[in-house]
């Protein structure tokens, strides 16, 4: 068990104060890795965690307990994130059209600086695909405890990871592409930050 | 199918740019946003605003289907009236023909005595009897029939000098009198 949170083995009872706060307190993290992989800005990853808990908040009461409460937090961040991602790309059109015929700004200096190339090449990808591959890569779910977070099969996880890793060599290098487990490495077991996913 | 996996230092250089740019220790939950809804049940506004709409949807199409028939069929009565006093021909105020069929026919009922003013030609009257009156009138069989109209005409020609100077041509009234 990581940093990120703890197990998350008491029941959920939907509408329950003490145990939604205990699923922010789980779960803050490794929304907040997953969101800032999605959007690639630390403030607007935390804006939209907390609009993530909001949602959450609103829909507590009918929350299904034979649901894995994780996934169900998961779902809610990345259609967040999506919409996010979509608002910032009206934004940034309607500035272009609002800069046309003036001496452009650049980027923010600032925002460029706190961002890394890891950061920026995942922003980049389909936000599904990058979700997933920061599941995979980062928190150390599997494929098919990914396929039952998200309600896909493990075939489409398969595909979105092998697509971000296709474009992450691409931005940053072969390496990324990854490499096949030889027999030394496959029995290598990863430490996991994520809580537990119970079965659907 | 075995998975790709990615190298130490590769993991190491993710975790690095996703830890390096946003906090890690969560908020407490009494700081966080939602805690300024905890005050409020999450009770679903949209179902109180759902039910409103409907239920005005509802009222608009119960007037629209059950309301009354015309709602302007009173200009269309007035205008028609209006011209009827003015003198100008029904006719050339016309609205719908749905309306002025309705309306021609709202007339006939309630105002039967006044059909015959407004078709002033004979041959549309729908009383054909009253019209030949005036030809017949010359026989003198019919000149009991016409006595309304004898009263007012009698009294000019007594006072008159009887010369008889062509105004038997008329009437037959003044005959006896250009007779002495």
């Amino acid at each position: 068990m990581g940093a990120d949170g703890e197990a998350t083995s008491a029941v959920s009872r939907p509408g329950n104060r003490d145990d939604f706060d205990r699923l922010y307190r789980e779960n803050y993290p490794r929304l907040l890795r997953t969101l800032y992989a999605i959007t690639g800005d630390a403030a607007a990853a935390e804006d939209c965690v907390q609009e993530v808990f909001v949602k959450a908040w609103r829909a507590w009461p009918r929350f299904r307990p034979e649901r894995a409460p994780e996934g169900w937090l998961h779902q809610i961040a990345v259609n967040t994130a999506i919409s996010y991602r979509r608002r910032a790309k009206l934004r940034s059109v309607g500035e272009i059209l609002r800069r046309l015929g003036r001496p452009g700004a650049g980027t923010d200096p600032g925002d460029a600086a706190t961002r890394s190339d890891v950061v920026t090449a995942l922003a980049g990808l389909p936000p599904r695909v990058a979700a997933d591959f920061v599941l995979r890569y980062h928190h150390g779910y599997n494929n098919r405890e990914i396929a039952r977070l998200e309600g896909v099969s493990e075939r489409t996880v398969g595909a979105r990871l092998a697509q971000a890793r296709d474009e992450l060599s691409r931005r940053l290098g072969p390496g990324w592409r990854g490499e096949l487990p030889t027999s030394e490495t496959a029995g290598v077991h990863f430490p996991r930050e994520r809580s537990g996913v119970r079965d659907a | 199918m075995p998975d790709r996996e990615l190298p130490e230092h590769i993991r190491r250089q993710l975790s690095a740019g996703l830890d390096g740019g946003s906090p890690l220790v969560a908020p407490l939950p009494s700081q966080a946003r939602f805690a300024a809804l905890h005050g409020a049940t999450p009770s679903p506004r949209w179902r109180l605003r759902a039910l409103t709409v409907a239920v005005a949807a509802a009222g608009i199409v119960v007037v629209a289907l059950a309301g009354p028939p015309q709602p302007r069929e009173w200009v269309v009565q007035t205008v028609n009236g209006i011209s009827r006093q003015v003198g100008v021909p029904a006719g050339s105020v016309t609205p719908s023909p749905k309306e002025q069929s309705t309306t021609s026919d709202q007339r006939e009922r309630s105002e039967p005595s006044e059909s015959p003013e407004t078709h002033e030609t004979p041959g549309e009257s729908p009383e054909p009897a009253q019209s030949p009156e005036p030809e017949e009138s010359p026989d003198g069989d019919d000149a009991p029939q016409s006595g309304p109209a004898q009263p007012q005409a009698s009294p000019t020609p007594e006072p008159s000098d009887g010369g008889g100077d062509g105004g038997g041509d008329h009437s037959p009234e003044p005959s006896p009198s250009s007779g002495d």
